[in-house]
């Protein structure tokens, strides 16, 4: 018999507990969320292959050894969706390109290895922008698997890059999956769907196995239900990797043995909450007061530096060096998007002595960001202006009118950590994200100050409607 | 779709010499008059010999529409390169990542 329908929307913790207490066997969970990838998943556009064969091998061996008493932790018997980006050995990985769609890979990415070791069982590839959006997509429909859908409001968009990732924990097709972001690609898709979101800092994770769309800004990180429950993957994939000279030594422990108490310092960024949607600005309002009388709050201002025209910058010369052959060999003319035809052509271009001073300038903004937020526990913003726009409607037409000030650049050419939280709803029964933003190798006071918001907030607990 | 005959370094030889005008992907296709002169510091020029570069090393038939939209994207890029340009550095700045020697076992 599968588990009850309310599984879907249990924590990690709460799964193990059930599992351990024999209320389900591991292989019963993987044919729930199995079955709830088949129904669910494919209605969204959220999956690319349900991979039932492995999830009921990997599942099996994972009752065993819980039989046996051997216990690989907190991610022992769950299952997990791995965006298609991270190579799995036996599975096509098709990075969201319609080219590339039965690309075979003969090594599981280092993500993969390590979930495997930690007991998870994926039952899923999840679907995601083509080439992670790197070509320049305009628009939702831009992978050959369909516009990614929003589980609140299937009329909307569920953000990108990590498509299928945000989706897919929406929607209770998995507890947990692996996203990536290189400017914005978990953070996005995390406030779109109103789920937790953790985007590590650079190095953390090995990006071995994993497409290369931008070498030095590419992160690795979870999507789950809660906050905690992202503690709980980073620590199974987090540390240094032979095959990822990026990959940091630093050790990393979840949970932290020493974590920030409140009362928790907070940066708000000036003007953050100027040219955002109302909604969003209320529900971010609404979130400092219930963080009030847990926090103290300090505006800060961004240096004035070129985090944009830095960060687009790299990324356009690293997606250049790393796709060229799709453009020379015309394969770029069978992506999804018309925009991503011809979106890698300029880019060709750029003369090297750009990129060389982009990383130049990339190293005092590191600094200048590291001094700013070395005096608090995090920055606290609004995730996102908006809510996720319609499917049918241009980014751009939508996003014209909001355009708030953000941190973002400035976090993804620092390589900083970043988490998103839920924190209400907004226009069209839409969710709206909370985001702690810190230093870099600070997770855990980010996981800290996201859980202690949890405790004090039932928006990680809301369910989208039709999912049962 | 073939690779172009024309490689880099015969390709800045002829831009060099003057003689990509008469090239087959001309100028003139995207609308402006090949063989006129501009002053060096019109900002369309430099644009459209990128785009020029880009078609000679890439050779895709484009159309008119997408012409426009990559030489759009050409300007953007080379809006920033005058912000990367322009900010101070001195010759200390070094790149945020840094090259390090590698050895493998043994």
């Amino acid at each position: 018999m599968l588990p009850p329908t309310e599984t879907a929307w249990l924590s990690i913790r709460a799964l193990g507990r059930k599992l351990r207490a024999k209320e389900f066997s591991a292989v019963q969970l993987a044919e729930f969320f199995l079955d709830r990838c088949e129904r669910h998943g494919k209605a969204l556009n959220a999956v690319v292959a349900v991979t039932r064969e492995l999830a009921l091998k990997q599942a099996a061996e994972a009752d065993r050894e819980l039989a046996a008493g051997v216990d690989r932790g907190p991610l022992h018997g769950i299952p997990y969706g791995a965006k298609d980006l991270l190579a799995t050995v036996g599975i096509p990985t098709s990075w969201g390109a319609a080219p590339l769609k039965d690309q075979l890979i003969d090594e599981d990415a280092t993500v993969v290895r390590r979930l495997r070791e930690a007991g998870a069982v994926l039952v899923a590839k999840l679907s995601m922008v083509e080439i992670a959006g790197g070509l320049g997509y305009e628009q939702a429909n831009a992978s050959f698997t369909g516009p990614g859908l929003n589980p609140w409001n299937r009329e909307a968009w569920s953000g990108g890059s990590s498509s299928g990732p945000g989706s897919a924990i929406g929607a209770g097709i998995a507890p947990f999956a692996i996203g990536s972001e290189t400017w914005g690609s978990i953070v996005t898709p995390a406030g779109y769907c109103g789920v937790s979101g953790l985007r590590p800092t650079y190095g953390r994770v090995s990006r071995h196995g994993a497409m290369a769309l931008s070498w030095t800004m590419d992160k690795l990180g979870p999507l789950a239900r809660t906050a905690d429950d992202c503690g709980l993957v980073l620590a199974a994939i987090a540390g240094a990797d032979p095959a990822d000279p990026s990959a940091s030594p630093r050790e990393y422990r979840y949970p932290d043995a020493a974590p920030p108490r409140p009362p928790f310092r907070l940066a708000i960024l000036k003007g953050s909450t100027e040219a955002i949607q109302p909604e969003v600005k209320a529900n971010f309002e609404a979130s400092l007061d219930v963080l009030r009388p847990h926090a103290t709050f300090t505006e800060i201002e961004l240096p004035d530096l070129p985090y944009g025209t830095v960060a687009g910058t790299i990324i356009a010369c690293e997606m250049a060096a790393a796709f060229e052959g799709l453009v020379a060999d015309g394969r770029i003319w069978e992506m999804t998007a018309p925009e991503d035809r011809i979106g890698a052509h300029a880019s060709l271009a750029i003369p090297a002595k750009d990129y060389i001073n982009a990383q130049r300038i990339r190293r005092k903004i590191q600094q200048a960001i590291d001094a700013l937020l070395a005096p608090f526990d995090a920055l606290a913003a609004p995730a996102l202006s908006t809510v996720a726009g319609p499917i049918a409607v241009n980014f751009r037409d939508y996003h014209q009118q909001w355009s708030g000030k953000t941190s973002g650049g400035a976090e993804n050419a620092s390589g900083i950590p970043a988490i998103s939280v839920p924190n209400g709803f907004g226009e069209r029964g839409l969710p709206t994200g909370l985001k702690f933003v810190g230093r870099a190798f600070e997770e855990n006071r980010l996981l800290a100050i996201a859980a202690a918001y949890q405790e004090l907030t039932d928006w990680h607990e809301r369910r989208p409607p039709g999912l049962d | 779709m073939s690779r172009s005959v024309v490689n880099r370094r015969a390709f800045a030889k002829q831009l060099a010499a003057g003689s990509l005008a008469a090239a087959p992907l001309a100028i003139a296709a995207s609308g402006t008059i090949a063989n006129e002169p501009r002053p060096a510091d019109q900002s369309g020029a430099p644009a459209e010999l990128a785009l020029l570069l880009i078609q000679q090393l890439y050779p895709h038939a484009l159309n008119d529409a997408q012409r426009a939209e990559i030489q759009k994207q050409i300007a953007e890029d080379q809006r920033r390169s005058k912000i990367l340009s322009g900010f101070p550095l001195t010759n200390a700045d070094e790149p945020a990542p840094t090259f390090a020697a590698w050895r493998g076992e043994g």
